[in-house]
């Protein structure tokens, strides 16, 4: 409750500050708007902790708050001089995605899981793809076909680092249900960044190819490899000041797009490389955690600041639709892909929290593809919002309840043998 | 605008990047902190120019001048404080009087905003290099309060007696940071200071009066009433960083302007040097040097010349007291 009136006050103080005097420039505008973003993004952030909830819904909803779409506590030209910062945290959080995909827990998942995870993958597009087409026609968006196929992919992913955080809150150890989860997310993600580079490159404008997106794709990947080879190299011989190096590769990375390279991709495979192909993984992988909630408040909070609050309300019911259809067609694609009762029961509410990748993909999006970014942006902001407010919470409950019925399950086995 | 202000902040990482795994590879080939950076941003000025350059680079001023008064005012912890003898005290306040001293001859041939920030500048000694004296507290305590002093007189003369009290004010904030100090993790404690830092020294541009010394009241509240386990050790980390980006930041305004001043100033040296002499004996040489204060202030004061005074006395002062002073090691 303290954090909750500490942001309460620091709000109304920003409140009062805008009242009383007039920055002097817009540089001293920007660092008055961030002080109160870190502030007030900070103590949401440990509020929403105490709820259960990810700190990340706390940053999104300071964002929102003072956004200067809301209550214009803020002015757009100090927020729109610190877009930047949300250009390298993008990097940063890309390549703690790419960390997330370690090749030994995929091996020891086999085949199975990849064919849950297609299922699944497949299933869910088909549904979002399916309802966001028949919305996009209704608004008559000029190009609702590349709209919904964006809109369709961004809806399948499923963010692996709230699985985790989850799953460690929960406090059940090593359940079947939780590492399925987990592999499916992680699963997901590859294979949504993939189909994320090539539609780019597809839809990218004139002149684009798929001999072209594929020359793209593999550049990105080569140049990704050698990034992580660089890391790795560095770690091995300097390993001095790390967060100040980490900053420096995100920020020529970020860089990237101007020679065709896609940064995103880049990142994610510079991660998946130090993870799996080097030594210093876990050391790498201790220095991004560290560093990760000043990057995830000042991201989260940043882009949500320059979210239109209006319009997500606007497209509220098609944001609770997508939803719906997003959890109907998982639990489709769970029955279709898997045998195991427990986790066709209780999966989809694991599945359905939506990934703060697709925020970082939706920017990607917006800038690609102004003319349908705005809506896709919106829309998605929206399911993160909404999925973020009650999915934690489902999926916690919903691995205990799993594991309980599955030490059930197992005891009435062994009493029958 | 936004591009110029990436630019820099990444300049300024690689050129702190660089010189940190320099020194770390124990390759000495900079004996002065800090100089590279400064040539760089000297080099840099040729490069850059325009409104919109030197405007973009007002967040990392505001930032780093923020954490100069901070990283003062959190060294003045309890114990030390209880060590101060009332002598001290007479002795901090007579080595603050260089202030007016300088003020006295400056104010003839300057308008008031140059004078007061020169006296200033030239009269705070590096708070890091006294506190490298390891006999005898007595000369690091009344240097460390004269600073303080000097810090005040300076606020006192360029914003009135309104702008120490909204010092006083802001530094309140501190009080803010020490109960989570004992409850948050360490990231989360950073974060936690970042944000009031940049708090106190944005609202105290908009309501005109010294960041330092705001951001010193801050520091000393911190330090005061709590045993800082976070805060200490994030100046420790931002600290040198920063300092490199002010130096930095110095060279980027570049400009010679006269040279009669710049002879005077360093002329006044040896003066002061007299003068603290007749306080502190042989340890006044301690009291030569610039520190990071003296060009946070300069920087304060956004006029090209007195930057570049201060920054090339910063390292003339730097070479003379080492020269005087051999043997020891030390880093700024």
């Amino acid at each position: 409750m303290v954090y909750l009136i500490l942001s309460a006050f620091f709000t109304f103080l920003l409140f009062l500050v805008r009242r009383v005097a007039v920055p002097p420039s817009v540089m001293v505008d920007i660092v008055l708007s961030l002080a109160f973003i870190v502030i007030i993004g900070f103590f949401l952030g440990k509020f929403f902790e105490l709820l259960q909830f990810p700190a990340i819904s706390g940053y999104l909803i300071a964002g929102l708050i003072l956004s200067p779409y809301s209550f214009g506590l803020m002015n757009f030209e100090p927020l729109n001089n610190l877009t930047f910062i949300t250009e390298i945290a993008l990097v940063f959080i890309a390549i703690q995605s790419g960390m997330e995909m370690k090749m030994s827990f995929l091996k020891k998942h086999g085949r199975g899981i990849i064919k849950l995870t297609l299922s699944i993958a497949c299933v869910t597009f088909i549904g979002v793809f399916t309802a966001s087409l028949l919305f996009f026609q209704r608004i008559s968006l000029e190009t609702p076909l590349k709209a919904a196929i964006l809109l369709g992919s961004l809806l399948i992913l499923k963010s692996p680092l709230s699985t985790i955080a989850v799953i460690k809150e929960s406090g059940v150890k090593k359940t079947e249900m939780g590492d399925t989860i987990l592999a499916i997310a992680i699963l997901k993600d590859i294979i949504v960044i993939l189909l994320f580079a090539m539609l780019i490159s597809l839809f990218g404008g004139e002149g684009s190819s798929i001999i072209l997106s594929i020359v793209e794709l593999i550049g990105s990947l080569a140049v990704g490899v050698i990034v992580g080879g660089l890391v790795a190299l560095y770690m091995r011989h300097v390993n001095v000041e790390m967060p100040v190096f980490i900053f420096i590769l995100a920020f020529l990375v970020s860089q990237f797009r101007f020679i065709h390279i896609d940064p995103l991709l880049v990142s994610i495979i510079t991660g998946f490389f130090i993870q799996n192909f080097t030594f210093a993984g876990e050391e790498f992988q201790k220095v991004l955690d560290n560093i990760s909630p000043a990057i995830y408040l000042l991201f989260f909070a940043l882009v949500h600041a320059l979210t239109d609050v209006h319009a997500i309300i606007k497209v509220m019911p098609i944001v609770l639709i997508l939803i719906g259809v997003k959890w109907l067609f998982t639990e489709l694609g769970l029955i279709i892909g898997t045998k195991d009762p427990i986790i066709k029961k209780f999966g989809s509410v694991g599945l359905i929290n939506q990934s703060g990748l697709s925020l970082v993909l939706v920017l990607i999006i917006e800038s690609t593809f102004p003319e349908i970014g705005g809506i896709i942006k919106v829309i998605t902001i929206g399911v993160i919002i909404v999925t973020d407010l009650f999915a934690p919470a489902m999926f916690k409950h919903a691995l205990v309840k799993a594991a309980k019925e599955r030490k059930r399950s197992r005891g009435k086995t062994s009493s029958a043998s | 605008m936004k591009e110029y202000f990436a630019i820099i902040l990444f300049v300024v990482a690689v050129s702190f990047f660089s010189a940190r795994v320099v020194f770390e590879k124990k390759r000495g080939f900079f004996r002065f902190a800090g100089l590279e950076i400064y040539i760089l941003g000297v080099i840099l000025s040729f490069v850059f120019s325009g409104q919109d350059f030197f405007t973009s680079l007002c967040p990392l001023f505001i930032l780093a001048l923020a954490f100069a008064g901070f990283g003062f005012g959190i060294q003045f912890e309890k114990g030390i404080l209880k060590e101060i003898r009332a002598k001290s005290f007479l002795y901090g306040f007579l080595a603050s009087l260089n202030f007016f001293i300088l003020f006295f001859v400056l104010h003839f041939f300057y308008p008031m905003n140059i004078a007061i920030p020169l006296s200033a500048i030239f009269s705070i000694p590096s708070s890091s290099i006294l506190f490298s004296i390891k006999k005898g507290k007595r000369p690091v305590i009344a240097g460390e309060l004269s600073i303080v002093l000097i810090l005040i007189y300076y606020t006192v003369a360029m914003y009135g007696f309104k702008g120490v009290l909204l010092s006083v004010v802001f530094g309140l904030a501190g009080f803010l940071i020490i109960p989570f100090e004992r409850i948050l993790k360490k990231m989360e404690a950073y974060i936690l200071a970042l944000g009031f830092l940049l708090l106190v020294a944005s609202l105290s541009q908009m309501f005109n009066t010294s960041i330092i010394l705001s951001a010193f009241f801050m520091g000393f509240v911190v330090a005061f009433f709590s045993k800082p386990r976070y805060s200490s050790a994030m100046v420790g980390r931002i600290e040198q960083p920063l300092f490199l980006s002010l130096l930095f930041s110095s060279g980027l305004f570049f400009q010679l302007g006269s040279i009669v001043i710049f002879a005077f100033l360093i002329a006044y040296i040896p003066i002061r040097f007299l003068f603290t002499f007749l306080l502190f004996k042989r340890k006044s040489i301690f009291f030569i040097p610039i520190g990071a204060l003296g060009i946070a202030l300069s920087i304060e004061t956004k006029v090209p010349y007195i930057i570049t005074f201060t920054a090339i006395s910063y390292f003339i002062l730097l070479v003379v007291f080492e020269f005087i002073y051999r043997g020891e090691k030390w880093y700024t």
